[in-house]
């Protein structure tokens, strides 16, 4: 029997960018990047684990907008556009570097990824990579969980029950519409918890979720195994606290694995380091700078001198690195027993585009540690799932409001760049509850109408517009999206309230959003718990 | 990217960017200089902010890191929609960052203040703190415990204000203060603030079970704002609250 489980959990999410009114658009870039550094890695992982009949075990929570945009036909249609144009760029730097031996080697690699990625795509996915993550849930490998519907932070939306209730149920019913199963678990966005969250997680049927590390040990009852055995709320739901140290290990760029000198470089791209003339074409609108994918270098060091980057060398790396892992958490487990009932639950959650698209060997790493832990009896892969029907009976306490953002709490999301945008989200969802009240029972245009306000709501509570105002990346996009979808809501609620919803509006916007198919304004609905007062 | 998009615009919209960043235009100066100054404050913000950043929030916003330069918001842009600067109705949402920090918004409908003030002759309008005390129920307050007063500016609509204590409630009112009386125009939601855990509290030393799986499960390495006994009108500086 094994001594300790490692319970992986990746955390797939973008928010849902689409354009259809532009030819091409900057920030679909997200999305196609992480299917080729990412998501189809990942899922040649998986399948290599399972021709070799390693046993691996994955806890994959996929977001609501994610599958949304991956299923949808027109953003297929542009990946496939996009992987065809770093397939040209790939044979032309194939040809720059052909009498550089220190680069050659890389440039290869990078087209034949994207070949590669283009065959997965097409020939085994039907442009549908959900198929493939459906596929190994059915094969028992792993274990699909979901998050709120557009991913909102929702400790900054705990006064509107309504809205909570909302963003749990609408993943709920995304989750079971795209994967035939209801999910399990649930991914808290930005392990964001406040004490009575577990209730509408527990309306809609889930049995689990994840909380950061002080979730647990700030709980009202101390927790007497630590972040190493799940907490169950009152209400019965088991709440599993992040291992620290495992995070560490990965997370930081510093001190943890990605950061070792042999890894890819992520900021050296060919994208700003070769002639406007050569890489024009593949860059945005011909002269903007941005990253490619292509890059030649090492880490290093601390040093703008980098070494060209050798695959076979990182490659190498990854399997020490997953030894070492294995090996500090067999540590771990010697030191826990002592003082343990049980066998520890390492619970290691990670955003799945850590893994490939800023840690390029990481897809690597992961596919090494399944490997290695074959071999390793004292560890054995779980999920949170199973891990629950092994040992029922674990200890009640409440976790406390928590999230594993800067200092444990809400300031990422809730500081002087973005606290404006609560103002506007908050009212946005005060009139869509008087909406429901006003109209409970429409049909035909004015309940499509209803249905898309619903939809711009909660598309303007996504966390990730927050997130970027504070960190300063994509600024003018967020907040221009943030006021379209709220521009759009308050255009339906006026448009309602005089009686006149135009059509042809209404369904260019429906065309353009056309997430949550199956959406009923209803969700909206104000229940006897109503709004805290 | 955002080089590109500040040779567009007008020197006066470049000059209003500069404003809102805190920057002061000397007459006479060049467009291309003001852009380099700006990007200049950009990079220097970027390095500030990230070194802030925690690992999840670093690695996190390389998804969406499609060029190497910060973002400035260039608003307003003709095809943004267009945000009121409030609402005509009457709300105070409380909203809770941190178990020492909360932030509040409020909206107040048209007409509403003058007629209060006329009514009660008032000289100002200030924000009221109340805390409950946490009866170990869910939320049952009676009377209030403690309050304080946050006098408040005629454009104020939002503040962030202190929790002094936790393991409490916390309310806030808008009122508005007369020489004899006041008139309470709107009450938020009530908000639980936990209570203040600390790594301290936890990290016992008393090589007891609990202890050392307390300890192993890293609750000396936590990297969790830590509540502090303070003032609570007393200025911190804004990058040590976390505000910036």
């Amino acid at each position: 029997m094994s001594k300790g489980y490692l319970s992986l959990v990746l955390h797939a999410h973008l928010p849902f960018v689409r354009h259809p009114e532009h030819e091409k658009f900057l920030e679909e870039l997200w999305l196609f990047e992480a299917i080729s550094e990412t998501y189809l890695p990942l899922l040649r992982v998986f399948e290599r684990l399972e021709l070799d009949g390693v046993p691996f075990k994955v806890t994959l929570s996929v977001s609501p907008t994610l599958t949304a945009m991956l299923e949808d036909e027109l953003l297929q249609e542009r990946y496939l556009r996009h992987l065809d144009g770093m397939i040209e760029l790939g044979d032309k730097e194939v040809r720059r570097t052909a009498e550089d031996s220190r680069f050659s080697g890389t440039a290869r690699m990078y087209r034949d990824l994207f070949a590669e990625n283009r065959r997965d795509f097409v020939d085994k996915y039907g442009k549908r990579i959900i198929k493939g993550f459906d596929f190994f849930q059915k094969k028992g490998r792993i274990e699909l969980i979901t998050t709120s519907a557009t991913h909102a932070y929702l400790p900054l939306y705990e006064p509107y029950p309504e809205t909570l209730r909302a963003q749990v149920q609408l993943a709920v019913q995304s989750h079971y519409r795209v994967f035939g199963t209801p999910p399990k678990g649930f991914w808290l966005p930005e392990l964001g918890f406040v004490p009575g969250l577990e209730e509408y997680l527990k309306e809609a049927g889930l049995r689990y979720f994840f909380v950061a590390t002080h979730g647990v040990l700030f709980a009202d009852d101390k927790p007497k195994n630590g972040v190493y055995g799940p907490l169950v709320c009152p209400n019965g739901l088991a709440a599993f606290g992040r291992d620290l140290a495992s995070a560490n290990a990965v997370w930081s760029s510093d001190e943890g694995y990605p950061g070792d000198v042999a890894y890819r470089d992520f900021y050296r791209d060919i994208g700003f380091d070769l002639p406007l003339d050569y890489i024009g074409p593949h860059i945005h609108e011909g002269d903007l700078r941005i990253y490619t994918g292509f890059k030649y270098y090492a880490i290093t060091g601390r040093t703008d001198d980098k070494k060209p980057y050798e695959p076979d060398a990182a490659l190498r790396k990854t399997r020490e690195h997953a030894e070492n892992f294995i090996y500090n958490r067999l540590k771990q487990i010697k030191r826990l027993e002592e003082f343990m009932d049980r066998p520890p639950v390492f619970t290691c959650p990670y955003n799945a585009e850590l893994f490939g698209h800023w840690w390029f060997e990481g897809p690597s790493w992961i596919e090494s540690l399944f490997r290695k832990l074959q071999g390793t009896a004292e560890i054995e892969a779980i999920f949170p799932s199973d891990y629950l029907k092994n040992h029922p009976d674990n200890q009640v306490a409440a976790p406390a409001f928590s999230s594993w953002g800067n200092r444990g709490y809400s300031e990422v999301w809730l500081d002087g760049t973005n606290d404006w945008i609560y103002r506007h989200t908050h009212r946005a969802v005060e009139r869509m509850i008087e909406l429901v009240e006003r109209y409970p029972n429409e049909k035909g245009l004015k309940a499509r109408a209803l249905n898309q306000a619903a939809r711009e709501v909660l598309l303007s509570q996504a966390s990730d517009w927050p997130f970027i105002m504070h960190t300063g990346t994509t600024v003018t996009y967020a907040s221009r999206r943030l006021k379209e979808h709220l521009g759009n809501f308050t255009r339906i609620y006026d448009a309602l309230s005089s009686g006149a919803v135009g059509t042809e509006w209404l369904t260019r916007l429906e065309r353009k959003n056309n997430l949550f198919p199956d959406m009923d304004y209803r969700i909206f609905r104000k229940r006897e718990d109503g709004a805290k007062s | 990217m955002t080089r590109k998009r500040l040779e567009a615009l007008s020197f006066d919209s470049l000059k209003a960017v500069a404003a809102r960043e805190g920057i002061d235009v000397p007459d006479g100066v060049e467009k291309i200089l003001l852009i380099d100054l700006l990007l200049e404050i950009a990079e220097d913000r970027k390095e500030e902010q990230e070194s802030r950043n925690n690992n999840p929030v670093r690695v996190q916003q390389k998804k969406y890191d499609v060029s190497l330069s910060r973002d400035y918001d260039l608003l307003p842009n003709p095809d943004d929609g267009i945000l009121p600067e409030g609402y005509n109705t009457n709300r105070i949402v409380m909203l809770l960052r941190d178990p020492s920090w909360a932030y509040v918004y409020w909206d107040v409908k048209g007409g509403t203040l003058q007629a209060a003030a006329e009514e009660i002759g008032a000289q100002g309008a200030l924000l009221r703190v109340l805390r409950f005390a946490n009866e170990g129920g869910d939320v049952a307050p009676g009377k209030p415990v403690d309050s304080y007063d946050i006098p408040l500016g005629p454009e104020d609509t939002g503040w962030y204000v202190n929790i002094p204590d936790q393991d409490s409630f916390y309310r806030v009112e808008l009122a508005l203060q007369g020489e004899n009386s006041e008139k309470i125009l709107v009450r938020s939601n009530l908000v639980r603030v936990p209570r203040a855990v600390t790594k301290e509290d936890l990290s016992f030393r008393d090589g007891t079970p609990l202890n050392m799986i307390l300890t192993l499960s890293g609750v000396e390495n936590l990297d969790v704002f830590t509540p502090k006994r303070s003032i609570p009108q007393r200025i911190n500086s804004l990058h040590e609250d976390g505000f910036l």
